[in-house]
């Protein structure tokens, strides 16, 4: 079915160290319109840079990336581009000296050049879409984390991107805040958004992910249906990844079912 | 001492202390704005342009806060009209010395506070398409400036006590009026009241200095907890 959908995101042969270490080692994939990809694997693994190297925050040592058929990597203007390229980020990166509305609102002003009022009815609309509208006036540092990373992602939809990146969304929550953020992201899969989300949350990926892809010291180990990559990984680096995180994840589960613990 | 010479003496003291304080407050506002716009340039040249502005920013910062203000004064007020072969006037020159010392240290305050803005924050504002300028502007600057704050109330301070040093080139400041006042005294025979005009200058500075630093400074803290910065 992807096959009829324009690309929207192409990743070719991207490569990356820092120093003498080799991060990224010719990773390549595409996503197509309306796709949810999620990469997943250990820490260290390249996943951060990956997504960094796709809008240019890192730029990559070799290979290209292409938005819709333009080149990211090579664009005159990568700050167009960027804004074309929602994120997400692991630490949320509200702007602490910004309210909830004005952290959405800002780059509609100062990117999109839209005057005041319509970039506040736009905030506010991207605001109900992650259920945040009453907390609009609320500065970052009144709010839960769960709630940060909603206005992040209202952030990220406001600019109307043509992909999402999302970089590990709830891996900093505490455990009964995941739900809230996981909802949100879901809500957005529904919606048709196209989202590439690095991502340890099994169940989110079983839910919506069009295709799992293992990255493994810098390449893609293996890639495939979220039923083919949980239920009969062929690696045997997967199985043993997908062991620990699951046995993580029945400990979270346990913590969550008895309250005070 | 009477009670009628004192009143004539706090009388006195009013009337000439009054007349310095405009131009007390002038030179000190010349000087902090000259140092605030200079400094902070020099913080954000040296923050994110780096090499090989930055190692002149910080020549500039080790000279300026390695020689003596009465220096820096007397280099200005005597030396550039030696340069330049036309004088210059007694409140641009202490105005720009105070200033050019100033930014010395200002700069050092706000690149701190600069550094101390995390490159979370410049991600977040490229991720969402902002140019460099635009994330300082908008995102980097508004934070660092928070921050900087108590840092830079007490830059604040201690400019306005320096601006004492335009008595030395004949202005008419508020440390010129206390001692106009105290010779106007001493022609008097008024011996024994000498120290008050220096007495209410010192109150004066302190009225002037007291409520930034404590104020200005524990506001600024306040405000930097409430946003988490």
């Amino acid at each position: 079915m992807g096959g009829m959908r324009e690309k929207v995101l192409e990743v070719v042969d991207i490569w990356k160290a820092y120093g003498s270490l080799q991060v990224l080692k010719g990773v390549s994939f595409d996503v197509r319109e309306s796709e949810i990809k999620v990469i997943f694997g250990p820490s260290g693994a390249g996943k951060s840079t990956l997504l960094r190297c796709i809008n240019m925050l890192t730029p990559p040592d070799r290979g290209e990336v292409f938005l819709r058929g333009e080149s990211v990597t090579r664009a005159r203007d990568v700050h167009k581009m960027r804004a074309r390229i929602g994120m997400v980020f692991q630490h949320f990166n509200l702007f602490n000296h910004l309210t909830a509305l004005d952290n959405v609102a800002i780059a509609l002003r100062v990117v999109k050049k839209l005057p005041k009022a319509e970039a506040r009815r736009r905030a506010l609309e991207a605001l109900r879409r992650v259920r945040m509208e009453e907390w609009a006036s609320h500065y970052p540092a009144q709010l839960s984390g769960g709630q940060k990373q909603r206005v992040a992602i209202a952030r990220a939809i406001a600019m109307e991107p043509d992909i999402i990146l999302f970089d590990e969304p709830t891996s900093a929550l505490d455990p009964e805040l995941i739900d809230e953020v996981l909802q949100v992201m879901l809500d957005l899969a529904r919606d048709g958004t196209t989202m590439l989300v690095v991502t340890h949350e099994l169940d989110f990926a079983r839910a919506v992910a069009d295709e799992m892809m293992f990255l493994d010291s810098g390449v893609i180990v293996e890639r495939g249906s979220p039923e083919q990559m949980l239920t009969s990984p062929k690696s045997e680096r997967v199985k043993a990844f997908l062991r620990k995180i699951e046995r993580l994840e029945l400990r979270r589960r346990e913590r969550l079912a008895r309250p005070g613990v | 001492m009477s009670a009628s010479e004192v009143a004539y003496v706090l009388y006195l003291s009013f009337i000439f202390l009054a007349k310095g304080i405009p131009v007390t407050l002038a030179v000190t506002a010349a000087s902090i704005s000259i140092g605030f716009a200079l400094g902070l340039s020099m913080a954000v040249a040296r923050v994110f342009i780096g090499f090989p502005i930055s190692g002149l920013v910080e020549a500039y910062e080790k000279f300026f806060r390695g020689v003596p203000d009465l220096v820096i004064i007397f280099l200005i007020y005597f030396g550039l009209p030696a340069l330049t072969g036309r004088p210059i006037a007694p409140f641009p020159a202490i105005s720009l010395a105070l200033g050019l010392r100033s930014a010395a240290y200002q700069s050092q305050i706000f690149r701190g506070a600069l550094e101390a803005v995390t490159r979370d924050q410049m991600d977040a504002a490229l991720s969402v398409g902002m140019r460099v300028h635009q994330a300082i502007t908008h995102i980097i600057l508004p934070q660092a400036l928070r921050i900087s704050l108590p840092g830079w109330a007490s830059e604040f301070a201690v400019v306005i006590k320096d601006s004492s040093y335009a008595f030395l080139l004949g202005l008419m400041d508020l440390m010129r009026s206390a001692e106009l006042l105290r010779a106007s005294l001493l022609a008097m025979g008024l011996i024994e009241y000498l120290i008050i005009p220096y007495a209410i200058a010192a109150l004066i500075y302190f009225a002037f200095t007291f409520p930034i630093s404590r104020y200005l400074a524990s506001w600024a803290v306040r405000k930097r907890v409430e946003l988490g910065l």
